[in-house]
């Protein structure tokens, strides 16, 4: 018996360690999703879809010449017509997602730490026998979820829009995983940059500088070399293309 | 390991190059299935990759940074800073502060390497340019080379304006909450500083803290304007642009930082609001345009609301837009830019109010958050004053020079519109290129010296008109002569004292005849520096003269000498005509004026006798080339020439405002007070020559119409009169020169109505002597006598023609537009005397039966003057 309790010990000790998250996690994730920008975010975020799709539907009730009254009056839409709005609105969906996850990452995560320290509440946290590993991931983490939770907000819309058709799934896996990649990657380098920075400020506007710099280098050096080595021939020539 | 390899590596987690990429390979006919997994496959590499080095980097870094010594200037700064020179602090220490002690970011090493990564990579554009430039093709046009640093100058200098913008926003966002957050701000109301001055300098600080940034900028802009990619003249408009942006951004921060609970939440609400403002209008349109489309209204928005928002409230766009090149700076003064430059004035009055509204409120709740009492100044009443004064003459510096700045902008792009609209509507308009175009006269042809030597005549220097206490044409010549019918012969009295007259005028009379046979002239003109004080002693001569032949004419007639008299009607004619083309518009009043006499002259000829068919072809060219010379044309471009360059004079300080006084006087008006003191200023000429130069421009296009078409654009120009600036209305919209040019347009529509009659009447008169009887329509003056039938000046139908009892009518509808029969005919010198819109009357030339002519004489019916 005594062997049994040991053993059990030993496997959930193993289990437990190394723990990649602490209490932090919770208590960041409480606090954040407690504030109001939570809901005003998700409210604004919803009306730009909104108004994104009024302006889709705009232009393409327009294109096709299709008065609005007429389909509240129960006229009938083509079916290929309703599918090019879909896919058009669908694009627009994930331009709006993806500017959104650029422009709110930085902000909602470059300032966990930093506020942390701001606050003089860091050299408390460091004083617990918190690990790094804890604190840093549980407060991006912490982020993350209540971030992701935020374009969460958008899943209504494509649900309904699915009933319409015109829309790839594969394209929407992939509109999806690079947002989500995007704001993987910006949520970690806004902690990286929040661990250095003296004040949130600092931290946003570095992790922008920082990603806009990224963009603009390797885009830079990638238009200066297209000329020169004809890129898209050269990728198709030596067959790594499908 | 090749170039493309670690290109493609460095790339694999750049989401435009991916795009693009796909795009590119899409071309090639793949279909997207089969590319998306290894781009995404790329994609997820790079950011993993990314993920977890920040990940591990800030895990393993965390203590160690958290628990380091604090950066301070002897441990962390770089060896110069140590020796960087601060300026005392001085009576303001709260500017001196937020100045040299929390300008900007403190630098460290990842700073530094932020920076010297995307400094240099904004230039990385202008250095491949060069580089395929220089080192490549050489043949590339230097405007070509221009427009491209344009482009660059316009994305890079936008994109950095806008950081900028934000970076101003996130400074003001963090400032009082940052006080707060290190507990500063109790401090700081321990000292005696008020309210208002921590909170203007936080203002200001977050403001003028951007140093490196604005190096950054004037960099870019250095570059641009040395390789040709930005015009010198844009950047003043550019930096004002950007001052009174970041004043409003200035104030947005500052309004959350005082409001917000947390410095994370004044960041992101400061975020938010400025995204909100400089984009979120367009969300309005998403909204709008479907509702309206629902509602049968229009589909897209007016074009002036889209200008504005895109241009005055977008503000990137309104960089890029003000960031021209010098290739288009000459566009910029036509009349075609003023549609973006509205807006965009519009667009920076709105947000300078915002900014103004939203500092003020920030104030408040910063007053109302610390409490009234920590909110005075802690000092008394005397160095409140100072700091007051200290604090508002800059300010109202500022502002009365941004104003000067932006008035002295706006008023010189009217004017400059101005200028372009005259020069593309009607190049050559200025009184020197006027005066240039006119007619050369070789002097054996000049009527001006036939007049001159009218002049000479001994006899003649008794005829002005003031000679020895008497007039001439005498009362008596006048009373006797007036209103004389033209088919009737002259009474003993009338020709007892029109005899009298003529002889005392006989040797000048024998010269003055000589211009029969000089139909141009041309007189020089000294113009005066204004302009508007030209003085014109030369047409009153030649009005007189015109009078002398017509007497002469009626006198010739009497005697039954019809060639004779035609010469002298012909004489007369030309006797307005030697004034020839003076843009001036009294001068082609006079010349209207003679015109008349003659025009008259001739119908009475006509009714007297019958002219050999030479005389009346002589006298039918000599009337058609008349008929063909636009007066009213010349006189409106005389006028806005000589008001153009009164402006002109005025704005250059040529005519000092006694001058301006008299010249107002001369006009019948009193130059307002208030708008004395503005000339004063200077601020107010452009504005004022703009809008008169724009006002006179449309009347000389109004001229350039034919007379049919005029009325109704006449009447709407005279309207507009109400809108002109006050110093431009007052001078014009006295008494003497709007109802001058208001009836000159009246006249001249009648003189063109009469002479158009006397070209066709002489045509009958020439038929009659041909046939031996009247034509049955002016069809049948075709093509032997006449070339066209002219049109009626008032409703563009041909001349009317009836043959009555006793001869034939030609004539116009005149000015009430109903056509009378011909039976109540206008007297020319109603005409001449303005008062010709006489209702139920025609304009036009009877023509008597042969038999019919010289009809017994008539009485005088008016009783003759008294002597004075």
């Amino acid at each position: 018996m005594l062997q049994l309790n040991e053993s059990r010990h030993i496997f959930f000790s193993v289990l437990r360690r190394p723990k990649l998250f602490g209490p932090l996690l919770i208590y960041d994730l409480v606090r954040t999703a407690r504030r109001k920008q939570q809901i005003v975010l998700r409210c604004l975020y919803a009306a730009l879809l909104l108004g994104a799709f009024f302006f889709v539907y705009a232009v393409w009730a327009f294109n096709h010449n299709i008065p609005v009254r007429d389909l509240l009056a129960g006229g009938t839409a083509d079916p290929n017509a309703v599918a090019d709005f879909s896919e058009t609105f669908f694009l627009t969906f994930l331009g709006v997602q993806y500017l959104g996850v650029c422009f709110l990452t930085p902000i909602w995560t470059a300032g966990a730490i930093s506020e942390e320290k701001e606050s003089r509440a860091l050299e408390f946290l460091l004083a617990t026998d918190l690990r790094n590993r804890e604190i840093v991931l549980s407060l991006a983490v912490a982020r993350l979820i209540n971030l992701g939770l935020v374009f969460l907000t958008g899943l209504p819309f494509l649900m309904l829009l699915l009933l319409l058709g015109g829309i790839d799934s594969d394209l929407l896996l992939f509109g999806f995983a690079v947002t989500g990649l995007t704001m993987l990657s910006l949520t970690t380098l806004g902690i990286v940059v929040s661990v250095y920075a003296s004040s949130p400020r600092q931290a946003v506007l570095r992790t922008y500088l920082w990603a806009g710099g990224y963009l603009v280098i390797s885009g830079l050096s990638w238009l200066l070399l297209v000329p020169a080595l004809g890129w898209a021939g050269a990728r198709h020539r030596a067959g790594r293309l499908p | 390991v090749t170039v493309e390899n670690l290109v493609e590596w460095f790339n694999a987690g750049n989401p435009i190059s991916m795009t693009v990429q796909l795009y590119l390979d899409l071309q090639t006919g793949l279909p997207i299935d089969k590319l998306l997994p290894p781009a995404l496959a790329g994609f997820a590499a790079g950011h993993l990759l990314f993920t977890v080095v920040f990940i591990l980097w800030a895990v393993l870094r965390l203590r160690a940074v958290a628990l380091a010594p604090a950066p301070g200037l002897v441990h962390g700064a770089l060896p110069l800073t140590r020796w960087r020179w601060r300026p005392r602090v001085g009576n303001y220490p709260m500017f001196w502060k937020e100045l040299f002690t929390a300008a900007g970011f403190r630098l460290r090493r990842l700073g530094r390497i932020t920076w010297g990564v995307l400094v240099p990579a904004s230039f990385l554009p202008v250095l491949g340019m060069l580089y395929y430039e220089f080192l490549g093709s050489f043949d590339t046009p230097a405007h070509d080379v221009a427009l491209r640093m344009n482009i660059w100058v316009r994305v890079t200098g936008t994109l950095v304006a806008c950081l900028m913008l934000v970076e101003v926003a996130l400074r003001a966002a963090n400032s009082v909450r940052g006080e707060r957050d290190h507990q500063t701000l109790d401090s700081l109301l321990c000292t005696p500083l008020g309210a208002a001055r921590i909170l203007a300098a936080k203002w200001f600080g977050s403001i003028a803290g951007l140093r490196r940034a604005w190096l950054w900028l004037g960099l870019i802009g250095m570059v641009g304007i040395a390789t040709g990619g930005l015009d010198w003249q844009a950047v003043p408009a550019l930096i004002l642009v950007w001052l009174i942006l970041a004043t409003f951004f200035a104030s947005l921060g500052l309004w959350f930082s005082v409001v917000s609970a947390t410095g994370q939440r004044a960041l992101v609400a400061t975020l938010l609001s400025m995204v909100a403002v400089t984009a979120g209008h367009w969300l309005i349109w998403a909204v709008a345009l479907p509702m309206a489309a629902w509602l049968g209204g229009p589909s897209s928005a007016p074009d002036w609301l889209i200008e504005l928002q895109a241009l005055g409230l977008t503000p990137a766009v309104t960089f890029a837009w003000l960031a021209y090149p010098p290739l288009q700076a000459g566009d910029w003064a036509t009349a075609d830019w003023d549609w973006a430059l509205t807006p965009i004035r519009q667009g920076l009055v709105c947000w300078a109010l915002g900014a103004v509204l939203v500092a003020v409120s920030a104030g408040r709740r910063f007053v109302r958050a610390i409490g009234p009492k920590n909110a005075r100044e802690q000092k008394g009443w005397a160095p409140r004053l100072k700091t007051l004064f200290a604090g508002a003459v800059p300010i109202a510096l500022a502002g009365l020079f941004l104003w000067f700045l932006w008035h002295s902008d706006s008023s010189l792009d009217r004017l400059r519109i101005a200028v372009a609209e005259a020069d593309r509507l009607d190049p050559e308009w200025r009184l020197e290129e006027l005066e240039d175009r006119r007619k050369a006269i070789a002097p054996e042809r000049n009527s001006i010296f036939v007049v001159s030597a009218v002049a000479d005549e001994r006899s003649w220097q008794s005829v002005p008109r003031w000679y020895s206490g008497k007039q001439w044409p005498t009362r008596e010549m006048e009373w006797a002569l007036k209103d004389l019918a033209p088919e009737a012969r002259l009474n003993d009295i009338q020709r007892r004292v029109l005899q009298a007259g003529l002889v005392d005028v006989q040797r000048a009379l024998a010269q003055a005849r000589r211009l029969a046979d000089f139909p141009d002239g041309r007189y020089p003109i000294a113009y005066s520096k204004n302009g508007v004080n030209t003085l014109l002693p030369h047409v009153q001569r030649n009005r007189i003269l015109a009078s002398l032949l017509r007497y002469d004419a009626i006198w010739r007639a009497e005697e039954d000498a019809a060639d004779g008299a035609l010469a002298s009607c012909r004489a007369s004619l030309n006797a307005g005509r030697a004034i020839g083309d003076e843009p001036v518009m009294v001068s082609m009043l006079v010349r209207m004026a003679c015109r008349a006499l003659a025009l008259e002259a001739i119908h009475r000829v006509l009714a007297q006798g019958e002219p050999s068919e030479e005389a009346l072809a002589e006298l039918q060219r000599l009337l058609e080339r008349e008929e063909a010379e636009p007066l009213f044309l010349i006189a409106a471009r005389g006028e806005r020439a000589i008001w153009d360059r009164f402006m002109n004079a005025l704005e250059s300080g040529a005519v000092s405002h006694r001058e301006l006084v008299q010249v107002a006087a001369m006009a019948d008006c009193q130059v307002p007070l208030v708008t004395h003191a503005l000339l004063l200023t200077g601020l107010t000429v452009k504005n004022e020559r703009a809008a008169l130069l724009r006002f006179l421009t449309r009347f000389v296009e109004i001229a350039k119409l034919p007379a049919e078409e005029r009325v109704a654009p006449l009447h709407e120009w005279a309207e507009e009169h109400k809108e002109l600036p006050s110093l431009a209305r007052c001078l014009t919209g006295g008494t003497t020169w709007k109802p001058s040019l208001m009836r000159m347009a009246d006249v001249h529509a009648h003189h063109d109505a009469l002479i158009r009659c006397a070209v066709v009447t002489t045509a009958v008169e020439r038929y009659r002597r041909a046939h031996g009887r009247w034509p049955d329509t002016l069809q049948s003056l075709l093509p032997q006598f006449l070339a066209r039938v002219p049109k009626d000046p008032y409703d563009g139908q041909p001349l009317r023609y009836r043959i009555v009892s006793d001869g034939v009518v030609l004539y116009s509808i005149g000015p009430d537009g109903q056509d009378d029969g011909g039976t109540n005919l206008t007297q020319t010198r109603v005409v001449l005397r303005g008062t010709s819109s006489s209702e139920g009357s025609d304009v036009g030339f009877r023509l008597w039966n042969v038999e019919q002519r010289r009809q017994a004489p008539r009485p005088i019916l008016d009783a003759p003057p008294e002597d004075k």
